[in-house]
């Protein structure tokens, strides 16, 4: 400390010096807790706009619902988690290919924040794009790996894409890293069971496989849903338990309206309290 | 050695040691969103002096979620050999369901 160092003749009154020294220090203290405070409340209102503008933008991105397909009904949901107060990059989406023709899209973009709301916001354009152009689901997977790096950006994204003709019972899946699609009811099929297909590596994980597609077929007037992994992930037990949750309550609730489907099988599996976000979308063929 | 309060419910440490060129992470407890920063800073300490191979060993890891798993996968973009080592059956699915078998290698 440079008060210990003066030499002893600048110090005529010590008393007088050491007290000036201490208000000073005092002074100093209060200042910077007074500036931490402000820092501390500035920080909560950055934080509460950050989180406010990624919901926007999520907002603004995810169709409140679904395009109406003649002879298809489709409902979707989004339900932001309770747990953290970022925001995630879940997104679905449907997009109509003129004719019966049209393609879905369930994705999850990894961790939370206004990046993954935006990297959210960038998948879910480009493959609307690439599904506009005619592209088959796993081109436009092989296409949306070329937008992100895991990298550069700090995320990946799991991505599940079909495309559908209403008047077939036939679905064209593709997979990228995503958990399977749910098949449920439907004339002459099983109660439940999820569609086999090869999981695909991730969007923005160079040096995976390339992408394959599964053909699936559907039982009449049977009912298909995607999700993200926030309808079937707890801690503390594997994947495999949540999905088998979530094949009993589809097979039990499958006969309901479509509507009241999706209602049952998130209050069911979560609880109606995801503690992490969840995307979904239910496709019931009428015809 | 980074850790969190293991009162948290969101509780992770990562051990770091050296054989050779090959860095070995020892993560316990759950690597999330919450946790990971704090590991990544870790395991990129521990990455200033080279290394040709790395190791995950996870036999304590109870869980990993999207941001633990985008982790895992950028270090396989700095280092070619990356190997997940002894995943409980929960991370096993994880990694397995996330089509990145071919990217994380877990050994056994």
């Amino acid at each position: 400390m440079a008060i210990a160092g003066r030499p002893t003749g600048h110090a005529g009154s010590p008393g007088r010096a050491g007290r000036g020294w201490a208000t000073h220090v005092a002074a100093a203290v209060v200042l910077v807790a007074a500036t931490a405070e402000r820092v501390s409340t500035e920080i909560g209102r950055l934080y509460v706009e950050q989180r406010s503008v990624a919901e926007t933008l999520q907002q603004a991105i995810l169709p409140d619902k679904a395009p109406a397909i003649p002879g298809m009904q489709i409902a979707v949901r989004y339900l932001p988690g309770v747990s953290g107060t970022e925001v995630g990059g879940d997104r679905y989406d449907v997009v109509p290919l003129g004719g019966d023709r049209f393609v879905f899209v369930v994705g999850d973009v990894s961790g939370r924040g206004v990046r993954a709301a935006a990297l959210m916001a960038s998948l879910q354009y480009s493959s609307r794009a690439y599904a506009l152009e005619g592209h088959p689901p796993a081109v436009i997977l092989g296409q949306l790996t070329r937008t992100m790096d895991v990298a550069e950006d700090g995320h990946f994204a799991t991505v599940l894409c079909g495309l559908l003709d209403v008047a077939s019972p036939e679905v064209t899946l593709a997979g990228a890293g995503h958990l399977p699609p749910l098949v449920c009811g439907g004339d002459g099929a099983e109660a439940a069971s999820l569609a086999e297909a090869n999981p695909g590596s991730p969007i923005g994980v160079p040096g995976g496989a390339a992408f394959e597609p599964t053909l699936l077929t559907t039982a009449a007037h049977g009912t298909l849903i995607a999700y993200t992994d926030g309808l079937v992930e707890r801690r503390g037990e594997a994947l495999d338990a949540g999905l088998q949750r979530l094949i009993q309550a589809a097979a039990v609730r499958c006969g309901s309206s479509l509507d009241d489907l999706l209602t049952s099988l998130v209050s069911e599996l979560t609880g109606d309290s995801p503690s992490d976000d969840i995307a979904l979308i239910g496709l019931r063929w009428l015809n | 050695m980074a850790e969190l309060d293991p009162a948290d419910e969101t509780y992770c440490a990562a051990e770091v040691s050296r054989e050779d060129g090959t860095a070995v992470i020892r993560l316990s407890g759950e690597l999330d969103m919450v946790s990971v920063e704090a590991v990544r800073s870790v395991i990129e300490a521990s990455l200033a002096s080279p290394a040709d191979r790395l190791v995950f060993e996870v036999s304590a890891l109870d869980f990993m979620d999207s941001s633990g798993i985008a982790l895992l996968i950028s270090m396989t973009r700095k280092i070619k050999a990356v190997e997940v080592r002894n995943p409980t059956a929960i991370v096993r699915r994880i990694i397995e369901l996330t089509g990145l078998t071919d990217i994380l290698i877990m050994v056994p």
